[in-house]
């Protein structure tokens, strides 16, 4: 018997969606905030890293007047939200450069990174997971399961090192860890989504160029990160393969690809769920390696604002990578919700 | 039809080989019904399973032979025994909400069983789903067959994977404890409509069930399993009545006695040949 007819389930998706966007302005609130008075649990005084150890009084009391910082806690607070509602993020404390203007420049190459990085680890981390699932307790499990093992214990800039070292300084094959391209191009370094654009351009000296420097980071990033869509794929594919739904698939004789591809999407909201997590992950995550290429991208950024107390790139950062990955869980939901039709809308 | 002979499977774990069962040998005779009865891990599932190629990977058939309309299950290649499968041997499972694939509608699997087997245009497939739903009792199938698994009650479900498992008018049924997760009032219906179907198709049944009063209401024959072996096989009627080994013993004497108990349909139903 039916209990939910098709015409009395419309609205509860438009609610449900509603609802769910409803959440982002509340939990975007809870950001800001925690990334306001994050700030002030980091030890160190941004005026003395500006002036160095040997500053007056007066000095620091002079820079802390011009960064404003000698202002009380909740003005300061009240001023950083109207500054943040009209997307206002400050001035970094030391390049004197819009916050804004910044991530402008840093977000789009840590975005076009992560991007080609994730799309190695799903479908290298994918394959090796599904092939253990399907031979599961088998030859091919237990030597896709190694391979899990040793690339999830290796650190991703060990990698990126062992990387530089193998194919840049013995084979010569890669070229030198200096960013996104070689020196002599310039000022089109600075150009957003290298790769993309210039695919799209048709600019295909620039598109060899920057798939080559874009080479290893992807790769020490991608390997490592395959591992946990390996781990991932392999736990839930294996357990959908034992399913009576897979079973009776195979009973009425099915063929082998359509049956894995029940398997698949059945587990595929886990995999789904693990490419949001581990995209919020590598925003700021690919600090290091994005240092060893000197990829200046937004985690290498990040990086040297803490190192500096440089507070409003801190607290860009922040709000930056919370908001791209709220978005992205926002995705995320909607994306399970067409996928599987049995979630409720209630 | 079926004729299992020596049938042993063994299973991998990590405290080393298992063997699940045991030189299993029987036998279901055109249009008869046979049952398999036993207990929790006496193999039933096992043994149908090995029959059908269903094996978990870390699972394996060791020795026997299965050998359906003369040729043998067990040493058929994989593909083979593929095209076998939901074609001249049709299954139902134990829980249809565990059967049925949870995020593709009916009609999707409908056609995928279909297609599995026989290339046939979408609208014949839909009026053949639609034919065959009635058939099985399933009310407004036009909705059902747009719709998904949850939004049926588990009677419904099962009736659907009935439909399916009988869309290519199967020889041979194999029921696995077809109404264990259904709700008592409607077991009784699940089992009158595969005993229907199976005499109306003329088809033979094989039916796992720890129930003796499922068994004795219908099936011809039945094979008594314990412990990965078969310990009792024969007709219904001699093998509760005269039971000769302990265990079948043990098991009659287990039944609850209850005012409707099928005892005067012992003698199984009718043979259709």
């Amino acid at each position: 018997m039916l209990t939910a007819p098709k015409e009395r389930r419309r609205r509860p998706l438009l609610r449900y969606i509603v609802k769910r966007v409803a959440i982002v302005p509340v939990s975007l609130f809870v950001l800001g905030s925690v990334s306001f008075f994050l700030v002030f649990l980091i030890p160190g005084e941004p005026a003395i890293t500006i002036l160095g150890d040997f500053a007056t009084k007066e000095q620091i009391a002079h820079v802390n007047s011009q960064l404003g910082l000698d202002k009380p806690l909740l003005e300061r607070y009240f001023s950083f939200w109207g500054n943040l509602l009209q997307g206002d993020l400050g001035t970094s404390f030391f390049t004197n450069e819009p916050i804004l203007h910044e991530i402008g420049k840093f977000l789009p190459n840590t975005l076009e990174l992560v991007f080609f990085a994730l799309l190695l680890a799903i479908s290298l981390g994918m394959a090796i997971g599904v092939v253990g699932a399907y031979f599961a307790r088998r030859v091919p499990d237990r030597i896709m399961s190694g391979v899990t093992s040793v690339l999830q214990s290796v650190p991703d800039f060990f990698l990126a090192l062992v990387g530089i070292y193998v194919f840049f300084f013995l084979f010569g094959w890669a070229p030198a860890p200096i960013g996104r391209l070689p020196i002599e191009s310039g000022s089109a370094d600075d150009r957003p989504f290298l790769i993309i654009s210039s695919l799209f351009t048709g600019d295909w000296t620039t598109l060899g160029e920057a798939v080559s420097h874009a080479a290893l980071p992807v790769l020490s990033l991608g390997l490592v990160y395959a591992s946990y869509f390996a781990k991932t794929a392999r736990g839930s594919m294996g357990t959908a393969l034992t399913t009576p739904q897979v079973e009776f698939a195979r009973a009425c004789g099915l063929r082998e690809r359509t049956v894995v591809y029940y398997a698949f999407a059945a587990s595929r909201t886990t995999v789904i769920t693990y490419i949001a997590i581990l995209f919020g992950s590598l925003l700021g995550g690919a600090a290091i390696v994005e240092r060893v290429f000197n990829w200046r991208g937004m985690g290498q950024w990040a990086l040297d604002g803490v190192l500096k107390v440089d507070v409003p790139i801190i607290q860009g950062f922040v709000v930056t990578a919370g908001l791209l990955t709220l978005t992205l869980f926002l995705l995320l939901d909607l994306v399970v919700l067409l996928l599987d039709p049995r979630v409720s809308y209630e | 039809m079926l004729r299992v002979t020596g049938l042993t499977s063994q299973f991998r774990g990590r405290a080393g080989v298992v063997r699940a069962i045991d030189d299993v040998t029987f036998e279901v005779p055109e249009g008869e019904a046979v049952g398999i009865v036993g207990e929790t891990g006496s193999g039933k599932s096992v043994t149908i399973r090995s029959v059908l190629g269903l094996l978990p990977s870390y699972g394996k058939v060791v020795s026997g032979s299965a050998e359906f309309e003369g040729t043998d299950l067990i040493r058929l290649h994989r593909s083979r025994l593929r095209e076998i499968r939901g074609a001249r041997i049709g299954f139902v499972a134990q829980n249809p909400f565990g059967s049925l694939n949870p995020v593709l509608s009916i009609e999707k699997q409908f056609r995928n069983v279909m297609r599995a087997h026989r290339r046939i245009s979408r609208s014949d497939l839909r009026d053949l789903a639609l034919e065959r739903l009635e058939s099985v009792q399933v009310r407004g199938p036009e909705r059902v067959l747009r719709g998904y698994a949850h939004e049926l009650s588990g009677g419904m479900a099962q009736r659907v994977v009935i439909a399916l498992a009988m869309l290519h008018d199967p020889s041979l049924v194999i029921a696995d404890e077809p109404t264990t997760a259904l709700d008592v009032t409607v077991q009784r219906q699940i089992l009158d409509l595969i005993d229907a179907q199976v005499k109306q198709g003329r088809r033979s049944l094989l039916l796992v069930t720890h129930d003796l009063g499922v068994v004795a209401q219908y099936c011809h024959r039945v094979v008594v399993m314990k412990s990965g072996k078969v310990v009792e096989t024969g007709l219904v009627a001699d093998v509760f009545t005269n039971p000769s080994h302990d265990y079948t013993r043990q098991l009659l004497a287990a039944v609850p006695p209850a005012p409707w108990a099928a005892v005067p349909s012992l003698s199984g139903p009718e043979v259709h040949r």
